[in-house]
């Protein structure tokens, strides 16, 4: 989802959702966000509540030194979006990890939301 | 689309600009893709992702810059032949998921395949290219007679 915000006649960043795959496993919750061209420390994780937001802002906006556009497509814009953690993981230990634009954030889940056996007695 | 000639107009004094305006508006409509970039038109032929890609030209390179995060070097494969760069590679899942583990999938896996022509023939044993942070970036140097050179006039 792109907006493109103009504040006073100023354009402001469009912000773009980055593509995520949320996968689980009996353990934890896996967000893979495809965040390209960032650095780390321009990636911002907040987590407010029950709210996670992870975003950046791409530091190669403006065109090389000494080269003149031919062709572009990769317009400037921030990397915004926001997930709503349920009460089934542990958002104290988030964790995240940027490896090649991707930034990968594992949330374990919860004692009680682990899938237990529950045997037959005879 | 028009057969009248075409004439660039000035907005506030031209009356049909804004019919003008409407009609480019909807030949865009028409173009719209469903991808995520609407201004890079994408064929019915094409993959299902392609990356964006950015052109930069001076007077001894040229540079690229191509967004493909998630990829290993490896993976990644370019070539290039006279004035056309070709950059092909093909994304893979790092991990085995089943399919009722997936919460939400948006990414997209699989190969992709972009060409572009360059402006100049370049040197393409001198090409230098680096993948960080998810962008591959392509310093293409260019051959020595495709550089624009200064012709010296001598006026007797």
């Amino acid at each position: 989802m792109a907006l493109i915000l103009k504040k006073n006649n100023k354009q402001t960043l469009t912000q773009i959702a980055p593509l995520v795959t949320v996968h689980e496993t009996d353990k934890e919750v896996i967000l893979e966000a495809e965040m390209a061209g960032l650095d780390k420390d321009s990636i911002k994780i907040e987590l407010k509540g029950e709210e996670l937001t992870i975003g950046g802002m791409r530091k190669e906006q403006d065109v090389p030194k000494g080269y003149t556009p031919l062709h572009r497509e990769r317009c400037p814009f921030e990397y915004s979006r926001t997930f709503v953690l349920g009460s089934e993981v542990d958002k104290e230990k988030l964790s995240a990890q940027y490896d090649n634009g991707v930034l990968t954030i594992t949330v374990p889940k919860n004692e009680d939301s682990k899938p237990k056996k529950i045997m037959v007695k005879d | 689309m028009a057969l009248i000639p075409w004439r660039p107009r000035d907005s506030w004094w031209d009356p049909l600009y804004d019919l003008d305006n409407i009609q480019k508006q909807m030949n865009s409509l028409f173009n719209l893709s469903l991808s995520r970039f609407p201004e890079r038109e994408a064929g019915l032929l094409e993959g299902a992702w392609n990356p964006a890609m950015d052109i930069y030209d001076s007077k001894d390179s040229v540079l690229v810059k191509v967004d493909i995060p998630g990829m290993k070097k490896e993976d990644i494969d370019i070539s290039v032949h006279g004035n056309t760069l070709i950059i092909k590679g093909e994304k893979r899942q790092e991990r085995e998921v089943k399919e009722k583990n997936y919460v939400r999938t948006e990414r997209f896996y699989g190969a992709f395949n972009r060409a572009a022509t360059l402006p100049a023939a370049v040197d393409a044993g001198k090409v230098q290219a680096t993948y960080k942070n998810g962008v591959l970036e392509l310093v293409l140097p260019k051959k020595e007679d495709a550089k624009p050179k200064q012709i010296k006039v001598d006026v007797k």
